[in-house]
Protein backbone atom coordinates (compact mmCIF):
# COMPACT_ATOMS: atom_id res chain seq x y z
CA UNK A 1 0.00 0.00 0.00
CA UNK A 2 1.30 3.57 -1.25
CA UNK A 3 0.33 6.68 0.45
CA UNK A 4 1.19 9.63 -2.09
CA UNK A 5 2.03 12.76 0.72
CA UNK A 6 3.43 15.70 -0.96
CA UNK A 7 5.03 14.05 -3.71
CA UNK A 8 7.00 11.57 -1.21
CA UNK A 9 5.94 8.25 -1.94
CA UNK A 10 5.51 6.93 1.57
CA UNK A 11 5.96 3.23 1.74
CA UNK A 12 2.94 1.71 4.61
CA UNK A 13 3.65 -2.26 3.29
CA UNK A 14 4.52 -4.39 6.46
CA UNK A 15 6.66 -6.34 4.87
CA UNK A 16 9.62 -3.78 3.91
CA UNK A 17 11.63 -3.44 1.64
CA UNK A 18 14.58 -2.73 2.29
CA UNK A 19 18.37 -4.04 1.45
CA UNK A 20 21.46 -4.74 3.36
CA UNK A 21 23.83 -7.64 5.03
CA UNK A 22 22.66 -10.00 7.67
CA UNK A 23 23.08 -9.97 11.66
CA UNK A 24 20.12 -12.31 13.29
CA UNK A 25 17.94 -9.75 15.43
CA UNK A 26 17.19 -12.58 17.13
CA UNK A 27 13.33 -14.47 18.00
CA UNK A 28 11.48 -11.49 19.76
CA UNK A 29 9.72 -12.17 23.39
CA UNK A 30 7.26 -14.65 23.73
CA UNK A 31 4.05 -13.22 23.12
CA UNK A 32 1.02 -14.90 24.62
CA UNK A 33 -1.37 -16.05 22.52
CA UNK A 34 -4.46 -13.74 21.41
CA UNK A 35 -7.82 -14.24 23.74
CA UNK A 36 -11.29 -15.35 22.45
CA UNK A 37 -12.67 -11.87 23.34
CA UNK A 38 -9.03 -9.58 23.28
CA UNK A 39 -9.37 -6.23 22.56
CA UNK A 40 -6.20 -4.46 21.90
CA UNK A 41 -6.09 -0.97 23.67
CA UNK A 42 -6.92 2.12 21.51
CA UNK A 43 -2.46 3.05 22.65
CA UNK A 44 -1.35 0.08 20.82
CA UNK A 45 0.56 -0.48 18.06
CA UNK A 46 -1.40 -3.66 17.96
CA UNK A 47 -4.73 -1.71 18.03
CA UNK A 48 -3.52 0.44 14.86
CA UNK A 49 -2.52 -3.04 13.11
CA UNK A 50 -6.09 -3.76 13.30
CA UNK A 51 -7.62 -0.61 12.18
CA UNK A 52 -5.27 -0.76 9.05
CA UNK A 53 -6.97 -4.08 8.77
CA UNK A 54 -10.65 -2.85 9.43
CA UNK A 55 -9.75 -0.43 6.26
CA UNK A 56 -8.52 -3.44 3.67
CA UNK A 57 -11.78 -5.48 5.09
CA UNK A 58 -14.04 -2.62 4.44
CA UNK A 59 -12.40 -2.34 1.27
CA UNK A 60 -12.52 -5.91 0.70
CA UNK A 61 -16.54 -6.01 1.47
CA UNK A 62 -17.66 -4.29 -1.62
CA UNK A 63 -14.96 -5.80 -4.16
CA UNK A 64 -16.00 -7.94 -6.92
CA UNK A 65 -12.94 -10.52 -6.27
CA UNK A 66 -14.80 -11.64 -2.97
CA UNK A 67 -17.30 -14.84 -3.87
CA UNK A 68 -20.91 -13.97 -3.58
CA UNK A 69 -22.28 -18.06 -3.15
CA UNK A 70 -24.53 -18.17 -0.27
CA UNK A 71 -23.78 -21.99 0.04
CA UNK A 72 -20.25 -22.08 -0.30
CA UNK A 73 -19.89 -19.11 2.02
CA UNK A 74 -21.04 -21.50 4.69
CA UNK A 75 -19.51 -24.96 3.86
CA UNK A 76 -16.16 -22.53 4.43
CA UNK A 77 -17.43 -20.71 7.32
CA UNK A 78 -18.59 -23.81 8.96
CA UNK A 79 -15.02 -25.52 8.60
CA UNK A 80 -13.62 -22.34 9.69
CA UNK A 81 -15.96 -22.37 13.44
CA UNK A 82 -14.89 -26.07 13.64
CA UNK A 83 -11.73 -25.14 13.65
CA UNK A 84 -11.21 -21.61 15.19
CA UNK A 85 -13.26 -22.86 18.28
CA UNK A 86 -13.62 -19.89 21.16
CA UNK A 87 -12.35 -17.44 18.60
CA UNK A 88 -14.92 -18.47 15.88
CA UNK A 89 -17.44 -15.60 16.58
CA UNK A 90 -14.02 -13.22 15.78
CA UNK A 91 -13.17 -14.41 12.87
CA UNK A 92 -14.86 -13.38 9.17
CA UNK A 93 -13.89 -15.19 6.31
CA UNK A 94 -14.44 -14.26 2.74
CA UNK A 95 -14.16 -16.25 -0.20
CA UNK A 96 -12.09 -14.82 -2.80
CA UNK A 97 -11.78 -14.95 -6.30
CA UNK A 98 -7.62 -15.71 -6.68
CA UNK A 99 -5.69 -18.19 -8.65
CA UNK A 100 -3.25 -20.42 -6.87
CA UNK A 101 -3.16 -21.41 -3.68
CA UNK A 102 -3.97 -18.68 -1.67
CA UNK A 103 -5.69 -18.04 1.90
CA UNK A 104 -4.48 -15.31 4.09
CA UNK A 105 -5.18 -14.05 7.57
CA UNK A 106 -5.49 -9.97 8.87
CA UNK A 107 -4.68 -9.41 12.54
CA UNK A 108 -8.25 -7.64 13.17
CA UNK A 109 -9.61 -11.19 12.41
CA UNK A 110 -10.49 -10.95 8.76
CA UNK A 111 -9.43 -14.15 6.75
CA UNK A 112 -9.52 -14.58 2.83
CA UNK A 113 -9.79 -18.43 1.42
CA UNK A 114 -8.90 -18.20 -2.46
CA UNK A 115 -11.05 -19.98 -5.27
CA UNK A 116 -7.55 -22.02 -6.18
CA UNK A 117 -6.84 -22.94 -2.59
CA UNK A 118 -10.59 -24.64 -2.50
CA UNK A 119 -9.86 -26.21 -6.11
CA UNK A 120 -6.82 -27.75 -4.91
CA UNK A 121 -7.67 -29.48 -1.81
CA UNK A 122 -9.24 -32.57 -2.04
CA UNK A 123 -11.05 -32.94 1.36
CA UNK A 124 -12.35 -31.06 4.54
CA UNK A 125 -9.64 -31.90 6.28
CA UNK A 126 -6.97 -30.75 3.28
CA UNK A 127 -9.30 -27.04 3.79
CA UNK A 128 -9.11 -27.02 7.45
CA UNK A 129 -5.55 -27.97 7.57
CA UNK A 130 -5.08 -24.04 5.66
CA UNK A 131 -7.38 -23.34 7.49
CA UNK A 132 -5.94 -23.48 10.51
CA UNK A 133 -2.57 -22.35 9.85
CA UNK A 134 -4.22 -18.71 8.62
CA UNK A 135 -5.89 -19.01 12.14
CA UNK A 136 -2.33 -19.80 13.94
CA UNK A 137 -1.42 -16.76 12.30
CA UNK A 138 -3.95 -15.29 14.08
CA UNK A 139 -3.54 -16.97 17.42
CA UNK A 140 -0.28 -16.04 17.58
CA UNK A 141 -0.45 -12.21 16.62
CA UNK A 142 1.75 -12.85 13.93
CA UNK A 143 1.73 -9.29 12.35
CA UNK A 144 2.13 -7.41 15.35
CA UNK A 145 4.86 -9.30 16.25
CA UNK A 146 6.50 -8.70 12.64
CA UNK A 147 5.66 -4.99 12.88
CA UNK A 148 7.64 -5.25 16.54
CA UNK A 149 10.62 -6.81 15.06
CA UNK A 150 11.05 -4.23 12.15
CA UNK A 151 10.49 -1.24 14.26
CA UNK A 152 13.22 -2.79 16.61
CA UNK A 153 15.86 -3.45 13.55
CA UNK A 154 15.29 0.06 12.36
CA UNK A 155 15.67 1.88 15.43
CA UNK A 156 18.98 -0.23 15.48
CA UNK A 157 19.96 0.08 11.80
CA UNK A 158 19.69 -3.14 11.23
CA UNK A 159 16.81 -4.10 8.81
CA UNK A 160 18.59 -6.09 6.33
CA UNK A 161 15.88 -8.35 3.92
CA UNK A 162 17.51 -11.51 4.70
CA UNK A 163 16.87 -12.01 8.27
CA UNK A 164 13.36 -10.03 7.83
CA UNK A 165 12.58 -13.03 5.44
CA UNK A 166 13.45 -15.57 7.84
CA UNK A 167 11.92 -13.97 10.40
CA UNK A 168 8.90 -14.38 8.51
CA UNK A 169 9.99 -17.78 7.90
CA UNK A 170 9.76 -18.76 11.14
CA UNK A 171 6.03 -17.52 11.92
CA UNK A 172 5.51 -20.20 8.61
CA UNK A 173 6.85 -22.55 10.55
CA UNK A 174 4.85 -21.89 13.67
CA UNK A 175 2.14 -21.17 11.66
CA UNK A 176 2.08 -24.73 10.42
CA UNK A 177 2.67 -26.34 13.36
CA UNK A 178 -0.23 -24.27 15.72
CA UNK A 179 -2.75 -25.18 12.61
CA UNK A 180 -1.83 -28.49 12.60
CA UNK A 181 -2.66 -28.91 16.28
CA UNK A 182 -6.02 -27.02 15.84
CA UNK A 183 -7.09 -29.30 12.86
CA UNK A 184 -5.88 -32.28 14.79
CA UNK A 185 -7.83 -31.29 18.33
CA UNK A 186 -11.15 -30.75 15.93
CA UNK A 187 -10.75 -33.94 14.39
CA UNK A 188 -9.36 -34.19 11.54
CA UNK A 189 -7.38 -36.47 9.92
CA UNK A 190 -3.82 -35.32 10.34
CA UNK A 191 -1.88 -37.81 7.47
CA UNK A 192 -4.58 -34.95 5.54
CA UNK A 193 -1.94 -32.23 6.37
CA UNK A 194 0.45 -34.16 4.30
CA UNK A 195 -1.27 -35.11 1.27
CA UNK A 196 -2.44 -31.18 1.54
CA UNK A 197 1.23 -30.01 1.42
CA UNK A 198 2.12 -32.90 -1.19
CA UNK A 199 -0.47 -31.50 -3.66
CA UNK A 200 0.65 -28.27 -3.43
CA UNK A 201 4.13 -29.28 -4.19
CA UNK A 202 2.63 -31.20 -7.11
CA UNK A 203 1.06 -28.17 -8.78
CA UNK A 204 3.56 -25.24 -7.79
CA UNK A 205 4.41 -23.16 -10.61
CA UNK A 206 8.19 -23.88 -11.47
CA UNK A 207 10.71 -21.50 -12.28
CA UNK A 208 12.65 -21.59 -15.18
CA UNK A 209 15.91 -22.40 -13.89
CA UNK A 210 17.87 -18.93 -14.25
CA UNK A 211 15.25 -17.30 -12.02
CA UNK A 212 15.94 -19.51 -9.31
CA UNK A 213 14.10 -18.21 -6.20
CA UNK A 214 16.67 -16.87 -3.39
CA UNK A 215 16.57 -18.76 -0.51
CA UNK A 216 17.60 -16.20 1.49
CA UNK A 217 15.00 -13.94 0.81
CA UNK A 218 11.94 -16.68 0.92
CA UNK A 219 8.87 -15.61 2.92
CA UNK A 220 8.26 -19.00 3.29
CA UNK A 221 9.98 -22.33 3.93
CA UNK A 222 10.12 -24.67 0.89
CA UNK A 223 7.19 -26.54 0.49
CA UNK A 224 9.17 -29.80 0.29
CA UNK A 225 10.36 -29.10 3.58
CA UNK A 226 7.02 -28.25 5.37
CA UNK A 227 6.07 -31.52 3.73
CA UNK A 228 8.39 -33.23 5.75
CA UNK A 229 7.91 -31.51 8.91
CA UNK A 230 3.98 -32.27 9.02
CA UNK A 231 5.19 -35.45 8.09
CA UNK A 232 6.70 -35.76 11.39
CA UNK A 233 3.82 -34.31 13.40
CA UNK A 234 1.35 -36.49 11.48
CA UNK A 235 3.54 -39.89 12.47
CA UNK A 236 3.33 -38.55 16.39
CA UNK A 237 -0.11 -37.49 16.44
CA UNK A 238 -2.56 -39.40 18.66
CA UNK A 239 -5.52 -39.84 16.51
CA UNK A 240 -9.34 -40.24 17.69
CA UNK A 241 -10.85 -43.70 16.26
CA UNK A 242 -12.00 -41.92 13.19
CA UNK A 243 -10.99 -39.05 12.19
CA UNK A 244 -12.60 -36.28 9.98
CA UNK A 245 -11.88 -36.65 6.41
CA UNK A 246 -15.12 -35.21 5.00
CA UNK A 247 -14.38 -36.02 1.19
CA UNK A 248 -18.00 -36.39 -0.10
CA UNK A 249 -19.36 -33.20 1.41
CA UNK A 250 -16.17 -30.85 -0.25
CA UNK A 251 -16.75 -32.46 -3.32
CA UNK A 252 -20.49 -32.18 -3.95
CA UNK A 253 -19.93 -28.53 -2.18
CA UNK A 254 -17.32 -27.50 -4.76
CA UNK A 255 -18.93 -29.08 -8.25
CA UNK A 256 -21.27 -26.06 -8.79
CA UNK A 257 -18.43 -24.29 -9.14
CA UNK A 258 -15.67 -25.94 -9.91
CA UNK A 259 -16.14 -25.15 -13.57
CA UNK A 260 -15.38 -21.82 -13.20
CA UNK A 261 -12.76 -21.73 -10.71
CA UNK A 262 -10.93 -23.96 -13.48
CA UNK A 263 -11.73 -21.48 -16.01
CA UNK A 264 -10.17 -18.65 -13.98
CA UNK A 265 -6.91 -21.17 -13.47
CA UNK A 266 -6.08 -21.95 -17.03
CA UNK A 267 -6.78 -18.61 -17.64
CA UNK A 268 -3.78 -17.52 -15.48
CA UNK A 269 -1.46 -19.17 -18.25
CA UNK A 270 0.31 -21.04 -15.83
CA UNK A 271 -0.19 -24.02 -18.10
CA UNK A 272 2.25 -26.65 -16.69
CA UNK A 273 1.51 -25.98 -13.19
CA UNK A 274 -2.22 -26.15 -14.30
CA UNK A 275 -2.04 -29.35 -15.92
CA UNK A 276 -0.54 -30.89 -13.19
CA UNK A 277 -3.24 -30.23 -11.01
CA UNK A 278 -5.91 -31.68 -13.46
CA UNK A 279 -4.28 -34.32 -13.60
CA UNK A 280 -4.25 -34.48 -9.43
CA UNK A 281 -7.96 -33.70 -10.15
CA UNK A 282 -8.38 -36.80 -13.10
CA UNK A 283 -6.89 -39.23 -10.25
CA UNK A 284 -9.65 -38.54 -7.99
CA UNK A 285 -11.81 -39.25 -10.55
CA UNK A 286 -14.94 -36.72 -9.73
CA UNK A 287 -16.61 -35.17 -13.21
CA UNK A 288 -14.32 -36.52 -15.13
CA UNK A 289 -15.88 -34.85 -18.18
CA UNK A 290 -15.11 -31.59 -17.18
CA UNK A 291 -11.64 -32.14 -16.26
CA UNK A 292 -10.66 -33.68 -19.61
CA UNK A 293 -12.69 -30.70 -21.20
CA UNK A 294 -10.29 -28.07 -19.32
CA UNK A 295 -6.92 -30.62 -19.95
CA UNK A 296 -7.88 -29.96 -23.79
CA UNK A 297 -8.15 -25.98 -22.86
CA UNK A 298 -4.72 -25.78 -21.72
CA UNK A 299 -3.73 -27.91 -24.26
CA UNK A 300 -5.42 -25.82 -26.86
CA UNK A 301 -4.67 -22.66 -25.14
CA UNK A 302 -0.88 -23.44 -25.04
CA UNK A 303 -1.03 -24.68 -28.60
CA UNK A 304 2.60 -25.51 -28.30
CA UNK A 305 4.48 -28.87 -30.54
CA UNK A 306 1.46 -31.62 -30.88
CA UNK A 307 -0.54 -29.84 -28.24
CA UNK A 308 -3.89 -29.79 -30.84
CA UNK A 309 -3.60 -33.57 -31.21
CA UNK A 310 -3.66 -33.76 -27.78
CA UNK A 311 -6.71 -31.06 -27.19
CA UNK A 312 -9.01 -33.45 -29.68
CA UNK A 313 -8.24 -36.00 -27.94
CA UNK A 314 -8.93 -34.58 -24.44
CA UNK A 315 -12.14 -33.24 -25.79
CA UNK A 316 -13.00 -36.29 -27.33
CA UNK A 317 -12.38 -38.34 -24.36
CA UNK A 318 -14.59 -35.54 -22.35
CA UNK A 319 -17.54 -36.34 -24.86
CA UNK A 320 -17.61 -40.20 -23.43
CA UNK A 321 -18.51 -38.68 -20.12
CA UNK A 322 -22.48 -37.02 -19.41
CA UNK A 323 -21.22 -34.07 -17.54
CA UNK A 324 -18.55 -32.96 -20.80
CA UNK A 325 -19.51 -28.70 -20.98
CA UNK A 326 -21.72 -27.80 -24.22
CA UNK A 327 -17.87 -25.59 -24.78
CA UNK A 328 -16.24 -29.04 -25.53
CA UNK A 329 -17.96 -29.50 -28.94
CA UNK A 330 -16.99 -25.61 -29.79
CA UNK A 331 -13.40 -25.99 -28.77
CA UNK A 332 -13.43 -29.22 -30.38
CA UNK A 333 -14.64 -27.23 -33.64
CA UNK A 334 -12.36 -24.23 -33.24
CA UNK A 335 -9.01 -26.97 -33.16
CA UNK A 336 -10.77 -28.94 -36.10
CA UNK A 337 -10.32 -25.19 -38.34
CA UNK A 338 -7.07 -24.79 -36.73
CA UNK A 339 -5.72 -27.79 -37.95
CA UNK A 340 -7.60 -27.58 -41.45
CA UNK A 341 -10.48 -30.68 -41.02
CA UNK A 342 -13.72 -28.65 -41.95
CA UNK A 343 -15.71 -31.29 -42.06
CA UNK A 344 -15.21 -32.34 -37.92
CA UNK A 345 -15.32 -28.37 -37.46
CA UNK A 346 -18.79 -28.29 -39.23
CA UNK A 347 -20.18 -31.46 -37.25
CA UNK A 348 -18.69 -29.92 -33.63
CA UNK A 349 -19.68 -26.70 -34.04
CA UNK A 350 -23.08 -27.59 -34.99
CA UNK A 351 -23.45 -29.71 -32.34
CA UNK A 352 -22.21 -27.01 -29.77
CA UNK A 353 -25.37 -24.86 -30.96
CA UNK A 354 -27.24 -27.76 -31.23
CA UNK A 355 -26.83 -28.06 -27.59
CA UNK A 356 -26.55 -24.37 -26.16
CA UNK A 357 -28.62 -22.73 -28.30
CA UNK A 358 -28.68 -19.81 -25.93
CA UNK A 359 -25.37 -19.14 -26.03
CA UNK A 360 -24.03 -15.66 -26.08
CA UNK A 361 -22.12 -16.88 -29.02
CA UNK A 362 -24.23 -18.06 -31.25
CA UNK A 363 -24.12 -16.09 -33.60
CA UNK A 364 -20.78 -15.85 -33.79
CA UNK A 365 -20.26 -19.51 -34.28
CA UNK A 366 -23.43 -19.45 -36.80
CA UNK A 367 -21.20 -17.13 -38.88
CA UNK A 368 -18.60 -19.73 -38.67
CA UNK A 369 -20.47 -22.16 -39.90
CA UNK A 370 -22.36 -20.48 -42.82
CA UNK A 371 -18.57 -19.81 -43.99
CA UNK A 372 -18.03 -23.22 -43.41
CA UNK A 373 -21.08 -24.41 -45.92
CA UNK A 374 -20.22 -21.76 -48.52
CA UNK A 375 -18.02 -21.92 -51.67
CA UNK B 1 12.69 7.00 -27.79
CA UNK B 2 16.30 7.63 -26.51
CA UNK B 3 17.02 8.70 -22.80
CA UNK B 4 18.17 11.88 -24.03
CA UNK B 5 15.07 12.55 -25.84
CA UNK B 6 13.16 11.61 -23.54
CA UNK B 7 14.57 13.73 -20.74
CA UNK B 8 14.13 16.89 -22.98
CA UNK B 9 10.37 15.64 -23.27
CA UNK B 10 10.18 15.60 -19.64
CA UNK B 11 11.69 19.01 -19.75
CA UNK B 12 9.28 20.23 -21.86
CA UNK B 13 6.60 18.93 -20.72
CA UNK B 14 7.15 20.27 -17.42
CA UNK B 15 8.10 23.79 -18.44
CA UNK B 16 4.56 24.11 -20.64
CA UNK B 17 2.39 26.68 -18.89
CA UNK B 18 0.95 25.44 -15.84
CA UNK B 19 -2.96 24.35 -16.53
CA UNK B 20 -5.66 25.75 -13.49
CA UNK B 21 -3.84 25.47 -10.44
CA UNK B 22 -6.06 26.09 -7.93
CA UNK B 23 -6.08 26.99 -4.07
CA UNK B 24 -9.45 26.77 -2.40
CA UNK B 25 -12.99 25.80 -2.84
CA UNK B 26 -14.25 26.12 -6.26
CA UNK B 27 -17.89 25.91 -8.07
CA UNK B 28 -19.47 24.06 -11.33
CA UNK B 29 -20.65 26.68 -13.69
CA UNK B 30 -23.72 28.35 -13.02
CA UNK B 31 -23.53 26.97 -9.14
CA UNK B 32 -24.70 29.86 -7.13
CA UNK B 33 -27.53 28.51 -4.29
CA UNK B 34 -28.78 24.76 -3.10
CA UNK B 35 -31.73 25.14 -3.54
CA UNK B 36 -32.67 21.31 -4.31
CA UNK B 37 -33.23 19.56 -0.72
CA UNK B 38 -31.37 18.83 2.38
CA UNK B 39 -27.49 18.28 2.38
CA UNK B 40 -26.68 14.27 3.13
CA UNK B 41 -23.48 14.46 5.53
CA UNK B 42 -21.93 11.35 3.80
CA UNK B 43 -19.76 9.70 6.52
CA UNK B 44 -16.57 11.85 7.10
CA UNK B 45 -13.06 9.82 6.92
CA UNK B 46 -10.87 11.06 9.33
CA UNK B 47 -7.10 9.21 9.51
CA UNK B 48 -4.06 10.07 11.53
CA UNK B 49 -1.02 8.17 10.30
CA UNK B 50 2.63 8.02 12.01
CA UNK B 51 5.31 7.84 9.53
CA UNK B 52 7.62 5.59 11.30
CA UNK B 53 11.41 4.97 11.20
CA UNK B 54 12.32 2.44 7.68
CA UNK B 55 9.13 4.94 5.66
CA UNK B 56 5.64 3.35 7.06
CA UNK B 57 3.21 5.02 7.95
CA UNK B 58 0.98 2.81 10.49
CA UNK B 59 -2.91 4.77 10.48
CA UNK B 60 -3.10 5.33 14.35
CA UNK B 61 -5.93 4.27 16.60
CA UNK B 62 -6.06 6.53 19.43
CA UNK B 63 -4.77 9.70 17.12
CA UNK B 64 -7.91 8.68 15.08
CA UNK B 65 -10.21 8.32 17.28
CA UNK B 66 -9.65 11.44 18.75
CA UNK B 67 -9.44 13.32 15.62
CA UNK B 68 -12.71 11.85 14.65
CA UNK B 69 -14.53 13.25 17.77
CA UNK B 70 -12.53 16.58 17.34
CA UNK B 71 -13.92 16.67 13.86
CA UNK B 72 -17.43 15.32 14.26
CA UNK B 73 -17.84 18.37 16.71
CA UNK B 74 -16.13 20.73 14.20
CA UNK B 75 -18.80 19.65 11.74
CA UNK B 76 -21.69 19.93 13.91
CA UNK B 77 -20.80 23.66 14.93
CA UNK B 78 -19.61 24.86 11.46
CA UNK B 79 -22.75 23.03 9.31
CA UNK B 80 -25.33 23.55 12.80
CA UNK B 81 -25.52 27.31 12.46
CA UNK B 82 -24.80 27.65 8.18
CA UNK B 83 -27.71 28.27 6.01
CA UNK B 84 -28.02 24.56 5.03
CA UNK B 85 -30.19 21.97 6.02
CA UNK B 86 -28.01 19.12 7.13
CA UNK B 87 -29.54 15.84 7.62
CA UNK B 88 -27.68 12.83 8.86
CA UNK B 89 -26.34 9.54 7.12
CA UNK B 90 -28.10 6.32 7.79
CA UNK B 91 -26.58 3.13 6.55
CA UNK B 92 -29.02 0.75 5.14
CA UNK B 93 -29.79 -2.15 7.21
CA UNK B 94 -30.37 -4.42 4.12
CA UNK B 95 -27.06 -5.61 2.88
CA UNK B 96 -27.39 -5.13 -1.13
CA UNK B 97 -28.15 -1.10 -0.66
CA UNK B 98 -25.30 -1.10 2.17
CA UNK B 99 -23.06 -2.65 -1.02
CA UNK B 100 -24.85 0.57 -3.30
CA UNK B 101 -23.98 2.72 -0.83
CA UNK B 102 -20.43 1.73 -0.20
CA UNK B 103 -19.74 1.67 -4.17
CA UNK B 104 -20.33 5.34 -4.45
CA UNK B 105 -18.35 6.32 -1.77
CA UNK B 106 -15.64 4.54 -3.64
CA UNK B 107 -16.65 6.17 -6.77
CA UNK B 108 -16.60 9.07 -5.07
CA UNK B 109 -12.50 8.78 -3.60
CA UNK B 110 -11.84 8.05 -7.35
CA UNK B 111 -13.44 11.21 -8.78
CA UNK B 112 -12.19 13.22 -5.25
CA UNK B 113 -8.87 12.18 -6.32
CA UNK B 114 -8.63 12.99 -9.93
CA UNK B 115 -10.21 15.98 -9.07
CA UNK B 116 -7.28 17.00 -6.76
CA UNK B 117 -4.73 16.07 -9.39
CA UNK B 118 -6.22 17.67 -12.45
CA UNK B 119 -7.45 21.09 -10.85
CA UNK B 120 -4.77 21.51 -7.67
CA UNK B 121 -1.47 20.20 -9.41
CA UNK B 122 0.21 22.85 -11.59
CA UNK B 123 1.81 20.49 -13.87
CA UNK B 124 -1.45 18.02 -14.36
CA UNK B 125 -4.05 20.30 -15.20
CA UNK B 126 -6.28 19.74 -18.36
CA UNK B 127 -6.52 22.05 -20.93
CA UNK B 128 -9.99 21.18 -22.36
CA UNK B 129 -11.27 21.56 -18.81
CA UNK B 130 -11.20 24.95 -17.79
CA UNK B 131 -13.98 24.82 -15.38
CA UNK B 132 -14.72 22.28 -11.90
CA UNK B 133 -16.72 19.61 -14.15
CA UNK B 134 -16.70 16.47 -12.63
CA UNK B 135 -19.62 13.84 -12.54
CA UNK B 136 -20.10 10.97 -10.00
CA UNK B 137 -23.36 9.81 -12.53
CA UNK B 138 -26.84 9.05 -11.51
CA UNK B 139 -25.97 5.99 -10.03
CA UNK B 140 -25.53 8.34 -7.01
CA UNK B 141 -29.36 8.38 -6.42
CA UNK B 142 -29.47 5.34 -4.02
CA UNK B 143 -28.51 8.24 -1.44
CA UNK B 144 -31.77 9.51 -1.91
CA UNK B 145 -33.40 6.71 0.09
CA UNK B 146 -32.80 8.70 3.25
CA UNK B 147 -36.06 9.28 4.84
CA UNK B 148 -35.27 13.19 4.26
CA UNK B 149 -34.35 12.60 0.22
CA UNK B 150 -31.73 14.76 0.41
CA UNK B 151 -30.74 16.64 -2.76
CA UNK B 152 -26.95 16.75 -2.29
CA UNK B 153 -24.35 14.91 -0.56
CA UNK B 154 -21.68 16.48 1.68
CA UNK B 155 -18.43 14.56 1.53
CA UNK B 156 -15.59 15.20 3.74
CA UNK B 157 -11.99 13.59 3.95
CA UNK B 158 -9.25 14.52 6.04
CA UNK B 159 -5.96 12.54 6.75
CA UNK B 160 -3.22 13.58 9.12
CA UNK B 161 0.55 12.68 8.84
CA UNK B 162 2.42 12.98 12.19
CA UNK B 163 6.01 12.49 11.86
CA UNK B 164 7.58 9.63 14.71
CA UNK B 165 9.85 11.39 17.01
CA UNK B 166 11.88 8.44 16.21
CA UNK B 167 12.47 9.23 12.32
CA UNK B 168 15.60 10.33 11.62
CA UNK B 169 14.79 13.45 9.53
CA UNK B 170 16.67 14.17 6.85
CA UNK B 171 14.26 15.32 4.01
CA UNK B 172 12.59 17.62 5.90
CA UNK B 173 9.46 15.62 6.73
CA UNK B 174 6.84 17.72 9.04
CA UNK B 175 3.84 17.09 10.37
CA UNK B 176 0.73 17.64 7.39
CA UNK B 177 -2.73 17.50 7.20
CA UNK B 178 -4.39 17.40 3.18
CA UNK B 179 -8.14 17.49 3.03
CA UNK B 180 -10.77 17.25 0.78
CA UNK B 181 -14.21 18.16 0.52
CA UNK B 182 -17.59 17.83 -1.82
CA UNK B 183 -20.94 19.01 -2.69
CA UNK B 184 -22.83 16.05 -5.12
CA UNK B 185 -26.05 16.71 -6.52
CA UNK B 186 -27.69 13.72 -5.77
CA UNK B 187 -29.97 12.94 -8.79
CA UNK B 188 -27.32 13.61 -11.42
CA UNK B 189 -24.19 13.09 -9.64
CA UNK B 190 -22.35 16.14 -10.69
CA UNK B 191 -19.79 17.94 -8.06
CA UNK B 192 -21.16 21.09 -7.70
CA UNK B 193 -18.80 22.34 -5.23
CA UNK B 194 -14.90 21.40 -3.95
CA UNK B 195 -12.51 22.23 -1.75
CA UNK B 196 -9.13 20.57 -1.40
CA UNK B 197 -6.30 22.04 1.68
CA UNK B 198 -3.21 21.76 2.98
CA UNK B 199 -1.69 22.19 6.56
CA UNK B 200 -2.72 22.28 10.31
CA UNK B 201 -3.78 19.41 11.94
CA UNK B 202 -6.67 17.52 13.83
CA UNK B 203 -4.42 16.93 16.86
CA UNK B 204 -6.38 19.22 18.91
CA UNK B 205 -10.29 20.45 19.17
CA UNK B 206 -9.22 24.01 18.30
CA UNK B 207 -6.90 22.86 15.65
CA UNK B 208 -9.82 20.66 14.19
CA UNK B 209 -11.90 23.50 14.36
CA UNK B 210 -10.01 25.63 11.86
CA UNK B 211 -9.43 22.66 9.74
CA UNK B 212 -12.90 22.56 9.05
CA UNK B 213 -13.94 25.85 9.08
CA UNK B 214 -11.08 26.30 5.84
CA UNK B 215 -12.38 23.51 4.45
CA UNK B 216 -15.78 23.95 3.88
CA UNK B 217 -15.22 27.63 3.56
CA UNK B 218 -17.50 29.35 0.29
CA UNK B 219 -19.94 26.73 0.80
CA UNK B 220 -22.82 27.54 -1.50
CA UNK B 221 -26.00 28.50 -0.03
Amino acid sequence: VTVRRGGVLVLSLLAPLVAGCATPAGRPDVVADLAPTEQPSDRTDEASLWLHADRLEEQLKTSPIVVRDPALQRYVASVVCRIAGPHCPRIRVYVVRRRGFYAAMAPNGMMEVGTGLLLRTANEAQLACVIGHEIGHYLRRHTMQRWADFQARVANFRSESGSLAAFSRDQEREADEVGFDLMVRSGYDPRQAVRAWERVLATEPRPPANMAPIAALATHPPTAERVNALREYADKAATTDEPRVGREDHVARLRPVRGWILDDEVRGRQFASTEALVRLLIEDGDGLGELHFFDGEIHRLRSAQGDLTRAIEDYRRALEFPDAPAATQRSLGLVALRTGDRPAAREALARYLERAPQAEDRELIAAQLAELDGP
Amino acid sequence: VSRLTRLVLALAVAMLPAGPALAGPERAAGVERLVGGAVLLLPPRIDVYELAPGGTALLKAEWTRSAREHVQAALDRVLGGGRLTIARYQAPSDPDRQELHAQVLKVHRLVQAAIVTHRYTRTAGLPTKPRLEWSLGPGVAVLREQSAAPGYGLFVELAEFRVSRHFVNIGGVADELTGAASIVDLVSGDVLWFNHERGGGMGSAADAMSAVQRLLRDLPG
